[in-house]
């Protein structure tokens, strides 16, 4: 293949890349038993953020996320004997997204796990994540002692199945104008959701209402779901991973599917290179940190919450979210303008549907072009929360990070001898 | 009260002239209560709006390709 031709091929493969992200239709259907709803998903499995990694290499948030879930599951009597297990080979552990899923932060998945079901009518496909558990000393930060088990056992047996039948009730709820109508609320849909988190108890109260008989039950979902402003941040991803993965294997694409960190690792997937992974160690974010805490507190980069920025939410979508801006210590609204713009650059197009009131109605910048990564030395910007490096203690801040752009360098090489001219 | 230095103490005694430059809130606050001011219409160059000057520090760049040469070419050869 020429250069000429390879040229024209890779722009008629971003193009059909981008094609099917914007005929996307995601619809938040059901909440769903992790082992049930999930192939695969069986015995002694532990689902994971971010590219594959061993217990050996596990940050502390992850590996007290992991004992934590294997107490949970009952393969183990304590935090302790977990470990052990853990580190005796005992159980196996997979990313998410091998698995059609993704979880925030540590985004641990066990089979008695309650997970959202986000369905790609267009595509057939559908996509799965964990419920959001709310802030504090939570699993996705590496919490793992009694009162964050006992909030999780609530969500599989209390919260889920309710919230699962009232989206039945309700056929489901649609994603995209949902979304349309928080960006211009104020979210990108990665640290700010309060917008959509509200949009989608307006949409859901009637049918929780209609499926769930006890009021004191009803009372607690509605305070559970209002009292988490990240509560949409999990719905939001499935929808992104749902959105993604009819782009995987798309011959000649440059276009990235996933981006995704596991604390120690950053791996990105292209399009034109199926599902191979291409890693980094992730990189440290810069921001703002809760009082007491400092960046030497802070474990590295973690979480498949990247798929918001994949989709072009999130740090793409900035210049929507001007409060956020502030809160991740990114600067003024002024700032949050130039985060997108400088985002349009490595984008193969703009989203004509979600779009962006300060930017004159601009769509956000959409289709990650590994090409324009590394031509412009423009990494992908990505809002994030911050973990304490140790397990067990939670979220100490909120900040900014680039996804490291040695991933971009080496999937680059591997997809220009792809195409033959390496 | 201290006295006031005298260099300070004579330019108050006269007429006071007022020339204010960038956030003419303060001249109109100055002009409210009778005291003539001139706004002068600036602002910091390349203040960190729209346009003012690149990318804000968070979302600094590298040279394209990081300069390798290697990764140059190879962009070349994909249209990039």
């Amino acid at each position: 293949m020429t250069a000429g031709d390879a040229a024209a091929a890779v722009e008629a493969a971003n193009a059909r890349a981008v094609e099917r992200m914007l005929a996307a239709d995601p619809v938040l259907a059901d909440v769903a038993v992790a082992g049930e709803a999930i192939a695969g998903l069986e015995g002694r499995t532990v689902l994971h953020a971010g590219p594959p990694i061993g217990w050996p290499d596990m940050c502390g948030p992850m590996r007290g996320a992991v004992a934590g879930a294997i107490v949970l599951e009952g393969w183990a009597d304590d935090l302790e004997s977990a470990g052990a297990l853990a580190a005796a080979g005992g159980v196996a552990f997979h990313p998410n997204h091998r698995f059609d899923a993704v979880g925030p932060m540590t985004g641990l998945t066990t089979p008695s796990m309650p997970v959202m079901v986000v369905e790609n009518r267009a595509f057939g496909n559908r996509a799965f994540c964990t419920l959001n558990e709310g802030l504090g000393k939570v699993m996705r930060f590496g919490g793992n002692d009694a009162e964050v088990l006992a909030r999780l056992r609530w969500l599989a047996d209390g919260f889920g199945p309710a919230f699962g039948a009232a989206l039945r009730e309700a056929g489901g709820i649609a994603l995209k104008p949902l979304i349309a109508r928080g960006l211009s609320m104020g979210d990108e849909m990665h640290q700010r959701n309060v917008a959509c988190t509200s949009l989608l108890l307006r949409a859901i109260a009637p049918a929780l209402a209609r499926v769930v008989d006890d009021r004191a039950a009803l009372a607690r979902l509605f305070e559970f779901i209002g009292g988490n402003d990240q509560f949409f941040l999990n719905v939001a991803m499935a929808m992104g991973k749902a959105i993604m993965d009819p782009v995987r294997g798309i011959a000649g694409s440059s276009v990235v599917t996933a981006m995704s960190r596991n604390g120690t690792m950053f791996g990105i997937r292209v399009s034109g290179l199926g599902d191979r992974w291409f890693t980094a160690p992730v990189e440290m974010p810069r921001g703002l940190y809760f009082p007491g805490f400092s960046e030497a507190d802070a474990n590295p980069d973690m979480g498949d919450s990247t798929i918001v920025e994949t989709v072009g939410l999130g740090g793409f979508a900035m210049a929507a979210a001007p409060a956020v801006a502030g809160f991740v210590g990114a600067g003024t609204a002024a700032d949050a303008l130039d985060y997108t713009r400088a985002m349009e650059e490595i984008a193969v197009a703009r989203n004509p549907e979600w779009t962006i009131p300060a930017l004159d109605f601009a769509g956000v910048p959409t289709g990650i072009d590994i090409r324009k990564v590394v031509a412009s030395g423009q990494a992908p910007t990505i809002n994030t929360g911050i973990a304490h490096r140790e397990a067990g203690i939670g979220q100490v801040g909120a900040g900014v990070v680039r996804a490291p752009m040695a991933c971009f360098e080496q999937a680059l090489q591997a997809f220009a001898a792809e195409m033959g001219v390496a | 009260m201290r006295d006031r230095p005298q260099p300070i103490q004579d330019l108050l005694d006269g007429p006071v002239a007022v020339v204010n430059v960038g956030l003419a809130r303060f001249a109109r606050t100055l002009e409210g209560q009778g005291i003539a001011a001139v706004q002068v219409d600036w602002r910091p160059p390349a203040g960190g709006g729209p346009g003012g000057g690149g990318p804000p520090a968070g979302v600094g760049r590298r040279p394209p390709a990081g300069g390798d040469r290697r990764l140059i070419d190879l962009l070349d050869r994909l249209g990039a």
